[in-house]
C-alpha cells in the first residue's frame, strides 16, 4: 500500500492518540510536567518577592558605609542615616570593586555608601550595589541622603544667617553642588540589571520554571521510546513501511502539544494563581505572538534533546538519570534556579552555553522588556539550531542501529 | 518465494552469516533451527529490512531486496519474539495504530482490524488493555498485528515462547491454518524442536552463520535411523568403546546411526563386546527425531565454541 498524504495525516493522528494515551497513563511524567512547575512557580514567586522587584522597609535596609572623607559634613550624614533607622556597618578600605564585593559579603550587606571629598572639599557620594537590590530601595536611600544634605544645608544657612538667604544667585550656587543624588554603580553589572529592567519575582519564576519543566518532557519521551526499543516495537515499526523521519514527527507532534498545554497553564498560574496567594500578577509587556514563537522553539529544543538522549540510552533509568542531570545543569547555569543578573560575571558568561538560558532570555525579552520577535531572533535561531542538531544526530543513530 | 544466495553479514569482528544460501518455496512452513548465536535473528532482520546485508543476493517474491525493499515490506510481516506492542493500550488501539502505520485509512483500516482480530481469535477482548492479557492472548495480539496487512510471507520468531502447552497447541494449529487456508509462506523459528517437527514442512538447521542442513521434514526424519544395541554390563568395555567414531555409548546401550560408516563401526564394536564377554540383550532400530539430528549437528559447534573461548 502506497503511503499517501492522507494516510500520513491519519498516521500522525493515530500517533498523537497513542502517545497521549501513553502519557496520561504515566502519573510520574504528569507530576513532573505539570505539578512540579506549578509548585515551583508558586513557591519561588512568593519566596523571592522580597528580593526581586519589591521595595524593602527602610528600617531593615543595611548600608555599608565607607567614609573616606572623614569630615564633619560626612559624619553628619552618617549620623543622620543612623537616626533615619538605616542599619550601618562601617568599613575603611580602598574603593576597588572587588574589595567592596568582599566587604559586602563579609558584612552581609548589599549596598555600600562611599563618601569621598574632592579638591574643593565638597563631598562626593556614591552607592555601589549588588544588582539584586531593587530600584525603589536604591531610590529610597538616595532620597534619604539628599534629604539629609538639604536639611544640613538649610540648618547651616539659618545658623550663619548670611546674606545668602536674600541673594538668590548665591543660594542657588550653594544648593546645586551638595544636592546631587549619589551616583549608583552596579557590581556584576549586566544589561538586565538596570533598575527599571529587572524582572519581578513572578516575571522571573514563570518563564524559568516553565522552561525547566518543558525540558523534562524527557521523562515521557524516554519512557515510551525506550520501551519501544526494548519491547521490539521499534524493530516491528522498522520492518513496516515507516521512515525514521515520519516516526520521529509522529513523536514530536504529541509532545509539542503537551508543551503548549504547559505554557498556557503556567502563564495562567503566574497571572491568576500567584496573586491569590498574595504575590504579584504576571505582567507581559510584549506581544502575545512572541510568547507563541518562543514556546514553540523551546518545545522543539526540549523534545529533540529528549529524543537524542532516548536514542542513545538502553534503559529508562539511564535516560532519566543522564538527561535529568544534564537538565539540572542546564537549569543551574542557565539562570533558572538563580537569576542571571545576580550571578558573578564569570557565571553570567557561562549561561550562554545553556539552551535553557536562550529560552529564558527570549521569554524575558517579551515578558519584561516588551521586545518584538525580531529583537529575540538570536535566541530563536540558537534554539532552532540546537533542535535541528539533536534531531539530525538522532536520525543518524536510529538509521545506524536499524539499517 | 524466497531465494537467498551467498548472504554475508558481519558485526564488528563477528561473522554472523557466512555465504548463506537458502530457498523457501511458496506456501510452505519453513522451520529455522539453531542454537543462540547461530544467525537466525540476523537472517530474519535482513529479510525484513531491519539490518543491511554486507554481500549476497536476496530475492523475495522475485523482488530484489536491494532495489525493492519497500515492495518486499508490503508483502511480508514480522512477528517478533517480544511482545512488540503497547501494553497500556487496548488491543483495538494497538491494532488501530499499527494499521495506520501500514498506511490504511477509513473503512479499509476497520476491515483490516476486523480480519486480524478474527484470524487471531481476539475479537472478544478488543476493548481490554493488553497489559491485562494472559501470555496466550499477548501472543495472539502480537500475531494479529502481523496479520493486519494479510501478508504473503509471515516471519514468526519464537511465537509460542512463554505460553502454556494447551495454548501453544491452539496457536500452532492456527498458524498451520494460515498456511493451508490463506496460502501464506511462513518462516518459523523456535527453540521448541517438537514444535518445528510438528508444524513445519521444511527444516533448516543454522550453524555458525551457515545452513548445516536443509531438507523436507519427511526426508530429514526418515533418513538416518539408529541401531541401538542393549547390553547387560558396559563397565569394563566402556573406555575402549568410547574411542570409536560415530558410536554413542549410553548407560547400557550402544547407538550407531545407520549411515555409510555403520558397517565399519559395527565391525569395531562387536570384537570388543566379545572380548569383554558383554552379553547383548536386545537390538532395535530407532527412527530419528529432529531433536537427535539437531543435537548431533549442534554438538561440534558447542565444542568449537569452548575451544575458541
Amino acid at each position: 500500500m502506497m503511503r499517501t498524504c492522507k494516510s500520513r495525516l491519519i498516521l500522525l493522528t493515530y500517533s498523537l492518540k497513542k502517545e497521549l494515551h501513553l502519557i496520561f497513563q504515566d502519573m510520574h511524567a504528569l507530576l513532573v510536567l505539570f505539578v512540579m512547575p506549578t509548585v515551583f512557580i508558586l513557591i519561588m514567586s512568593l519566596a523571592m518577592q522580597n528580593t526581586l522587584g519589591t521595595q524593602q522597609n527602610q528600617h531593615h535596609i543595611k548600608l555599608l558605609v565607607i567614609d573616606q572623607a572623614a569630615s564633619d559634613a560626612s559624619k553628619k550624614i552618617v549620623s543622620a542615616l543612623e537616626e533615619a533607622s538605616f542599619i550601618l556597618n562601617h568599613h575603611n578600605l580602598e574603593i576597588d570593586k572587588q574589595a567592596v564585593v568582599t566587604a559586602l559579603s563579609a558584612t552581609n550587606t548589599q549596598v555600600a555608601l562611599i563618601i569621598q571629598s574632592n579638591e574643593a572639599n565638597n563631598l562626593n557620594l556614591s552607592l555601589m550595589t549588588e544588582p539584586v537590590v531593587d530600584s525603589r530601595t536604591l531610590a529610597l536611600i538616595s532620597q534619604t541622603i539628599v534629604g539629609i544634605q538639604t536639611r544640613h544645608l538649610i540648618e547651616q544657612l539659618i545658623d550663619e544667617n548670611t546674606e545668602a538667604l536674600t541673594n538668590s544667585q548665591t543660594l542657588q550656587t550653594l544648593l546645586e553642588e551638595p544636592l546631587q543624588s549619589p551616583q549608583i554603580t552596579y557590581l556584576f553589572r549586566t544589561e538586565s540589571a538596570e533598575p527599571d529592567t529587572r524582572p519581578s519575582s513572578v516575571q522571573q519564576s514563570v518563564p524559568a520554571w516553565l522552561i525547566f519543566s518543558m525540558f523534562f518532557i524527557l521523562i515521557p519521551v524516554a519512557n515510551t521510546f525506550i520501551n519501544e526499543k526494548n519491547f521490539g516495537t521499534l524493530e516491528r515499526l522498522q520492518s513496516m513501511e515507516l521512515s525514521t523521519s515520519l516516526f520521529l514527527i509522529g513523536k514530536i507532534i504529541p509532545y509539542f502539544l503537551i508543551n503548549q498545554i504547559q505554557i498556557i497553564l503556567m502563564l495562567a498560574i503566574g497571572r491568576f494563581g500567584v496573586p491569590l496567594l498574595g504575590g504579584q500578577a504576571l505582567e507581559v509587556n510584549g506581544p502575545f505572538e512572541g510568547l507563541i514563537v518562543m514556546g514553540a522553539v523551546v518545545s522543539l529544543a526540549a523534545i529533540s534533546f529528549a529524543l537524542l538522549i532516548s536514542a542513545f540510552s538502553k534503559t529508562t533509568e539511564m535516560s532519566t538519570t543522564t538527561g535529568g542531570m544534564i537538565n539540572i545543569v542546564f537549569g543551574a547555569i542557565g539562570g533558572i534556579m538563580v537569576p542571571k543578573f545576580v550571578m558573578p560575571e564569570a557565571m553570567q558568561s557561562l549561561t550562554q552555553i545553556s539552551p535553557m538560558a536562550w529560552g529564558l532570555e527570549g521569554f524575558l525579552g517579551i515578558i519584561l522588556h516588551g521586545q518584538r520577535i525580531q529583537t529575540i531572533l538570536p535566541e530563536i535561531l540558537l534554539l532552532v539550531t540546537f533542535a535541528a542538531t539533536c534531531l539530525l544526530i538522532t536520525i543518524l543513530k536510529l538509521n545506524k542501529s536499524y539499517g | 518465494m524466497i531465494s537467498i544466495d551467498s548472504l554475508n553479514k558481519s558485526y564488528d569482528n563477528h561473522h554472523a552469516l557466512k555465504d548463506l544460501s537458502l530457498q523457501i518455496a511458496k506456501g510452505e512452513i519453513f522451520g529455522l533451527l539453531g542454537i543462540n548465536g547461530a544467525g537466525k535473528t540476523t537472517l530474519i532482520s535482513i529479510l525484513n529490512g531491519i539490518s543491511k546485508k554486507d554481500a549476497g543476493t536476496v530475492l523475495v517474491d522475485q523482488f530484489n531486496i536491494d532495489q525493492d525493499l519497500k515492495k518486499i515490506k508490503r508483502i511480508s510481516s514480522l512477528i517478533p519474539q517480544k511482545f512488540a506492542f503497547y501494553p497500556t493500550l487496548t488491543a483495538y488501539q494497538n491494532l488501530e495504530y499499527f494499521a495506520a502505520v501500514n498506511g490504511y485509512t477509513g473503512n479499509t483500516l476497520k476491515q483490516r482490524i476486523h480480519y486480524a482480530a478474527e484470524t487471531a481469535r481476539l475479537s472478544h477482548v478488543l476493548e481490554q488493555k493488553a497489559t491485562t492479557f494472559s501470555g496466550g492472548l499477548k501472543r495472539r495480539l502480537n500475531l494479529a498485528i502481523g496479520l493486519l496487512t494479510q501478508p504473503k510471507i509471515l516471519y514468526l520468531d519464537e511465537p509460542t515462547a512463554g505460553v502454556d502447552p494447551q495454548t501453544r497447541a491452539k496457536l500452532l494449529d492456527e498458524i498451520r491454518t494460515l498456511s493451508t487456508h490463506e496460502g501464506m509462506t511462513i518462516v518459523y523459528t523456535s527453540h521448541y524442536i517438537e514444535e518445528v517437527e510438528y508444524i513445519c514442512d521444511h527444516v533448516a538447521i543454522l550453524h555458525q552463520g551457515n545452513i548445516k542442513l536443509c531438507e523436507k521434514k519427511e526426508v530429514l526424519l526418515g533418513r538416518a535411523p539408529t541401531i541401538c544395541i542393549k547390553v547387560d554390563d558396559l563397565s569394563v568395555a566402556r573406555p575402549m568403546l568410547q574411542t570409536i567414531d560415530g558410536l554413542e555409548v549410553k548407560h547400557n546401550s550402544l547407538c550407531i546411526p545407520k549411515s555409510d560408516h555403520f558397517e565399519a563401526c559395527l565391525k569395531m564394536v562387536l570384537p570388543i563386546l566379545l572380548e569383554h564377554q558383554v552379553r547383548i540383550i536386545d537390538i532395535q532400530q530407532v527412527t530419528s527425531r529432529l531433536e537427535d539430528i539437531f543435537i548431533q549437528l549442534s554438538r561440534p559447534l558447542k565444542a568449537d565454541t569452548r575451544i575458541n573461548k
